[in-house]
């Protein structure tokens, strides 16, 4: 099979192929998700070695899965997978007894409102602080709000998706997410930040 | 004369199905601010090392 025939083939089937002991398909299936699934499990622990650990852990539990036959093949891949690595990020603070920071917004600096519309140096330069910035305030929001942001923007899940994984109502995912977009909002009314520069 | 009904288990079902609208679900202002961070988002995205990888790759051929 040629790299680019593999490319077209999709989750599920490339799922079939792992469990007959077609090895290329795990590779493709990593290559297809490291970095929603990798990404979704940093934002979380926010820091890359202990990612770097879960992303290993979830991936040898998938490999472990499938190699005893015991995948359900009613779930979509990527679902699976991130309720995997959200159930071991849930590990992780339980072993540390503690939660994702919830802070507050204080000790911020104030962004300065410049616009810059080109591409020039500066303006590369202030992008990547305001970009710098947002994170940070992703970073200062209510550990479940974030939760969902990551999940349904990195893991292109659905609503109904998350809140089978997180174990809430639909309703309560999407509320989440509604207060988890108002609090950057006004985050970003009181630093001043310019979406212009995003 | 036939009795129909629908089961009490389909009607929620449905319900279920209908909720499960993304975008759609979030009110204007929110989408539109959703977005405008969306670059921002997708700056944050992060890959795993190609050690890790390949270790998995290899733990696989292993058993």
């Amino acid at each position: 099979m040629s790299a680019i025939t593999i490319h077209l083939i999709s989750d599920q089937d490339l799922v079939q192929k792992y469990i007959i002991g077609h090895e290329p398909s795990l590779e493709e299936l990593i290559r297809r998700h490291k970095t929603k699934i990798y990404t979704s499990i940093y934002l979380l622990v926010k820091d890359s070695y202990l990612a770097e650990d879960i992303f290993q852990d979830t991936f040898i539990k998938v490999i472990n899965t499938l190699k005893a036959g015991k995948y359900n093949e009613e779930g979509k891949f990527l679902p699976w997978v991130i309720r995997i690595a959200h159930n071991l990020v849930i590990d992780h603070f339980r072993k540390e007894k503690r939660k994702p920071l919830v802070t507050t917004v204080d000790g911020f600096d104030i962004f300065e409102l410049i616009k810059f519309y080109d591409d020039s140096t500066e303006d590369k330069i202030i992008r990547e602080q305001t970009h710098k910035d947002l994170r940070e305030l992703i970073n200062h929001l209510p550990s479940d709000q974030k939760e969902v942001l990551i999940m349904r923007h990195f893991g292109e899940l659905s609503f109904k998706e998350i809140s089978d994984i997180t174990g809430v109502s639909i309703n309560t995912a999407l509320g989440r997410m509604r207060y988890a977009l108002n609090n950057l909002r006004k985050m970003i009314l009181t630093r001043e930040l310019s979406l212009k520069n995003i | 004369m036939i009795e129909i009904s629908t089961p009490k288990t389909h009607s929620l079902k449905l319900k279920e199905v209908n909720k499960d609208i993304t975008a759609e679900d979030l009110s204007e202002e929110d989408q539109s601010f959703y977005t405008a961070i969306k670059p921002c988002l997708n700056a944050m995205a992060k890959n795993p090392s190609q050690d890790t990888i390949s270790n998995l790759v290899n733990y696989s051929k292993s058993i």
